[in-house]
């Protein structure tokens, strides 16, 4: 409904519901705020948009009071702006005079009221209040208590869109000040940061520091993983300084907020570690040497794999983090160039089990935009820990939670931090996934007149026969309540919009296709049953899309071996030279001895990589590439959504783009190179190719997960983003370092009694393919039968525990869960 | 209980100041356990205040008032979290003679902007019984530095 008002005698008409201070901005009136932020709830803390309204006795805060009908509203009445102005100077009194040594001089918002209101003297006295400075909750931020104007943003950011809240206010009267009250729980994702409109919190991270109108703010898309977040990158001379959101606030997919990888880990690109010279090997020694050099090594090498095992002994394995640009190339050059049709990318490890469920789901290429969040009554959510491993989604969903009131359900074999705000919390046991869906389908949908009579239902109903609501909470080891809330969720009033929130976990664990067909099924009887759904995969790497886009528009004459199924080949003989870019199976793979074998088998293989990683230790040439931040393309985030990638920064030492090299290397091999074309060309009539949908339903083959031995857990790994761009123990990242943690295992103690094990004993896990010692840690969180590792970014070795799984219809590696024998060390 | 010197409470201001003892005037806004305490001299509270004595320092009686009231500021506000503790701090200023006349101006106008754009109830309530103390005892508190400045001869 349309109210009509006046603001300072300028007729409005506006949405009801809508505050003071939102109809002023939208017709450009000012009002100044100092604790207003536009993604926030109004703490309306600073008192300085106090407006006048005819009819009221006293002033009212713009930020927190609704229009109404024939409001008569005046911004800068005499008695309004002596309030803001001794507001103003309260504020001020005690606040130090450090600017010039200030991180936020000269972008500081007090600074900037201060100035417009001109702010000359100090009516005010009163004793100066003392705060114990103490450690702030991570330390790549540092509290400056004395110059904190108590806004309360970083409270509430933390609380509202992180769901952490590790700060709060502590004390009362002048003495209070933010506190770390729950440090464990802060994650250092650095949105407090990001909010403060002072310089009482700022980064403790880089070196190098810039003023405001010495440094170049950079517009780009973080490349640390799939969400494709929109960010400012800070450089100073060449060198990244920090990121920052403040300009992109209301851009999708992120809207201002970004996790610690996003905000933190820019240094990677300018680490001492990154290779600056293509390098040779001779023997055991590397040689550094000038590029045409390197050309001549690849060439030959190339040409002599070619001519004597022909162009199928050839494979090579891209990194999916590469841009658009990059992949075109790199996929033009084996397909179209070297005529080997073994070209595959690292999304084979989160985005390949998802591509035919979302066909089907979909009838296309069609992942829903987090917008659809907002536009849903249900979120379900399965599969991992989006805040281990996008943290930006999960806060989206918070804030979706917060502004519209829907309801949440999380479907995880482990406490994540989105079941503390989840209406149903169902943790299951290891892969229990599907009786869980399928409960779901038959307690909340399967009386639904559209479902009965939708196409395929006879088989379906038959699949999910046996999965009453008792059946499926003794089989999955969930709470009968929560399960009973999931159901009522679901079900409805009939017509809703649900948004599933697919996140890498499912695909990767060893059911994993079919807990997906399940949870497609999920979705699909939702459909039938008249609810809207919006299907969201999440993506690890930052263009996953992109390399589907470059497989798909460059093919080759047949779809070649995947990713994992190279190793194979290669252990066959059949593979003989591997060119691998910016990825490292070492670190990716299951069971790193077999990788390590194949890759020693190899006559040939040729790393093109920023760093030294595993995988690089072992070329025979080592060519140096460039970040995202030192060349321009673009990536496709998990929306599907083409998202500009810009240069920066300068190359370091020799380094060169991937896109460049390849290009440069067909030329001097003299290959028939067939340009793909242009991405903003190839990407539109991509996007709009659609496939016929699934007719019916999935029908799954689901077999229970093995049975439990007395000294068996299934050892999980929650995180799945260890990228080896920030390096083995994070020392291409200073900010990891920083962080210092190490990997965490968490067990049952029920579990822990049984085996004999104390808190804090060191114990050897065992599987067939390898040992590892850890330290567990008993936690009543964790189901029985689990062992969940949280690795915060550092190498752990669990790959090496792995056997080397392939799923046979996708070929992702099984990289989710293994079952291993614990034994005190 | 004709003992009530002066009082200002909940909006009631008796004033028997001048007057005597048999004239005076019971106020009937102030609760009962106040006029009947004989022990008490003066009270302040947020509802106002209350003097038996002619003996009472109305400047002690502010400053002992914000030094209880000024911890019921929780913080989450701040011209209440930092205002209160300006009147305080500047009373006290008063109290110990150091204060100026243009202390009293500055801290009236602190007073009655704060009762209307704090966010709650406390920030509204607590300056009222010192607004109304410097309104009806505007010489006391003038007395308070003018006295000092004149013995102590700083010209």
């Amino acid at each position: 409904m349309t109210v009509h008002l006046t603001i300072n005698g300028i007729e409005i008409e506006a949405e009801e519901k809508k505050t003071i201070l939102e109809v002023a901005r939208e017709n450009g009136i000012y009002i100044p705020t100092l604790c207003y932020h536009s993604h926030l709830r109004p703490m309306a803390s600073c008192r300085l948009c106090v407006v006048d309204i005819e009819g009221t006795a006293v002033p009212k805060a713009a930020c927190t009071t609704k229009i109404s009908e024939g409001m008569k509203i005046h911004t800068n009445s005499g008695r309004v702006r002596k309030m803001r102005q001794q507001a103003m100077e309260l504020i001020l009194m005690h606040h130090p005079l450090d600017c010039p040594v200030c991180d936020k001089g000269g972008e500081c918002d007090l600074q900037d009221l201060s100035y417009e209101m001109g702010i000359h003297e100090q009516p005010f006295r009163a004793k100066r209040p003392e705060f114990e400075i103490q450690p702030f909750c991570t330390p790549l931020i540092r509290q400056w208590p004395e110059r904190c104007v108590v806004c309360l943003r970083c409270v509430s950011v933390c609380k509202e869109v992180v769901g952490n809240a590790a700060i709060s206010l502590k004390g009362t009267g002048y003495g209070a000040i933010i506190t770390p009250v729950a440090p464990e729980m802060c994650n250092s994702c650095g949105e407090c940061l990001s909010v403060c409109p002072v310089g009482a919190l700022t980064e403790a991270v880089s070196p190098v520091r810039g003023r405001v109108w010495q440094i170049q703010r950079t517009r780009t898309t973080c490349g640390q993983c799939g969400v494709g977040c929109q960010m400012e990158i800070s450089t100073y001379d060449n060198l990244p300084i920090n990121v920052k959101t403040d300009d992109v606030l209301e851009e999708p997919p992120n809207k201002g907020t970004l996790c610690v990888r996003g905000r933190f880990f820019y240094d990677y690109p300018v680490s001492d570690d990154r290779l600056t010279q293509p390098k040779i090997r001779k023997g055991e020694e590397w040689v550094s040497v000038d590029w045409d050099s390197a050309y001549e090594d690849a060439i030959n090498h190339l040409r002599e794999t070619l001519k004597d095992q022909g162009p199928e002994s050839i494979g090579m394995i891209v990194s999916s983090r590469l841009l658009n640009e990059d992949l075109l190339a790199l996929v033009s050059f084996a397909r179209r160039g070297l005529k080997t049709p073994h070209v595959d990318g690292s999304y084979r490890l989160d985005l390949a089990p998802q591509l035919d469920i979302l066909k089907a789901v979909t009838g296309g290429l069609n992942p829903a935009s987090l917008e659809a969040l907002k536009a849903s009554q249900v979120v379900i959510v399965a599969g991992g820990d989006l805040d281990l491993n996008a943290q930006v989604v999960a806060n989206r969903i918070r804030m979706a939670k917060r502004d519209v009131r829907n309801k949440v359900v999380v479907v995880n074999t482990f406490k994540t931090r989105l079941d503390k705000i989840a209406d149903a919390s169902l943790t299951c046991h290891v892969g229990t996934e599907t009786p869980v869906f399928y409960g779901l389908i038959r307690e909340a949908l399967s009386d639904q007149e559209g479902l009965q009579k939708a196409e395929g239902w006879e088989d379906l109903s038959k699949q999910i026969e046996d999965y009453t609501a008792e059946a499926v909470c003794e089989a999955a080891h969930i709470d009968p309540a929560q399960f009973k809330k999931a159901v009522t969720l679901i079900k409805g009033k009939g017509e809703e919009a649900i948004s599933f929130v697919v996140g890498t976990d499912l695909g990767r664990s060893p059911e994993g296709l079919q807990t997906l067909k399940a949870l497609a099924n999920l979705a699909l009887a939702c459909r039938a049953a008249g609810k809207t759904i919006h299907w969201i995969p999440l993506t690890a790497y930052a263009n996953a899309w992109g390399t589907v886009m470059a497989q798909e528009m460059v093919p080759g004459d047949d779809p070649g071996l995947r990713y994992g199924e190279m190793i194979r080949a290669i252990h066959e003989g059949k593979i003989r030279a591997l060119i691998v870019v910016e990825e490292d199976p070492l670190l990716s793979l299951p069971h790193s001895v077999y990788v390590e074998e194949a890759l020693r088998k190899l006559d040939y293989l040729m790393v093109v990589d920023l760093f030294e990683s595993k995988t690089a230790k072992m070329a025979h040439l080592l060519m140096p590439s460039v970040s995202f931040m030192e060349k321009e393309g673009s990536f496709i985030n998990m929306e599907g959504t083409l998202k500009t990638v810009s240069r920066l920064m300068e190359p370091i030492g020799e380094a060169r783009e991937v896109a460049r090299i390849f290009r440069e290397l067909a030329g001097k091999m003299k290959l028939e190179w067939e340009d793909p074309g242009r991405v903003t060309e190839l990407y539109e009539p991509w996007r709009r190719r659609t496939v016929e949908p699934l007719k019916g339903f999935y029908h799954v083959a689901y077999q229970p997960t093995r049975a439990e031995e007395n000294s068996h857990l299934f050892l999980i790994p929650a995180e799945f983003l260890s990228n080896h761009h920030y390096g083995t123990d994070g020392q291409h990242v200073k900010a990891i370092g920083m962080l210092g943690n190490t990997p965490e295992y968490y067990m049952n103690p029920e579990d822990a009694t049984r085996m004999g094990i104390g808190d804090g004993d060191p114990v050897i896990l065992s599987t067939p393919e390898g040992d590892l010692t850890v330290t567990p840690i008993l936690s009543e969180e964790v189901n029985e039968g689990h062992l969940i590792l949280r690795s915060h970014y550092r190498e752990t070795g669990v790959q090496g525990l792995f056997p080397f799984v392939l799923d046979e219809e996708t070929g992702t590696p099984v990289t989710g869960v293994v079952r291993v024998k614990l034994k005190k060390s | 209980m004709r003992n009530v010197l002066f009082s200002c409470w909940k909006g009631e201001v008796v004033d028997n100041r001048g007057k005597k003892p048999e004239e005076f005037v019971v106020p009937e806004n102030v609760p009962a356990e106040i006029l009947e305490d004989e022990e008490k001299k003066a009270v302040m509270e947020t509802d106002g205040f209350v003097i038996k004595s002619p003996d009472v320092s109305i400047v002690d009686l502010c400053v002992d008032y914000l030094e209880r009231a000024h911890p019921r500021s929780c913080g989450k506000c701040i011209p209440c979290r930092i205002g209160t503790r300006v009147m305080l701090d500047m009373m006290q200023d008063i109290q110990e003679g150091k204060g100026n006349k243009k202390d009293l101006d500055t801290l009236q106008s602190l007073g009655e902007s704060l009762t209307e754009m704090t966010k709650c109830k406390i920030g509204h309530t607590v300056p009222v019984p010192v607004l109304d103390a410097m309104k009806y005892y505007r010489a006391a508190f003038e007395q308070a530095f003018e006295g000092r400045k004149k013995g102590g001869g700083r010209r």
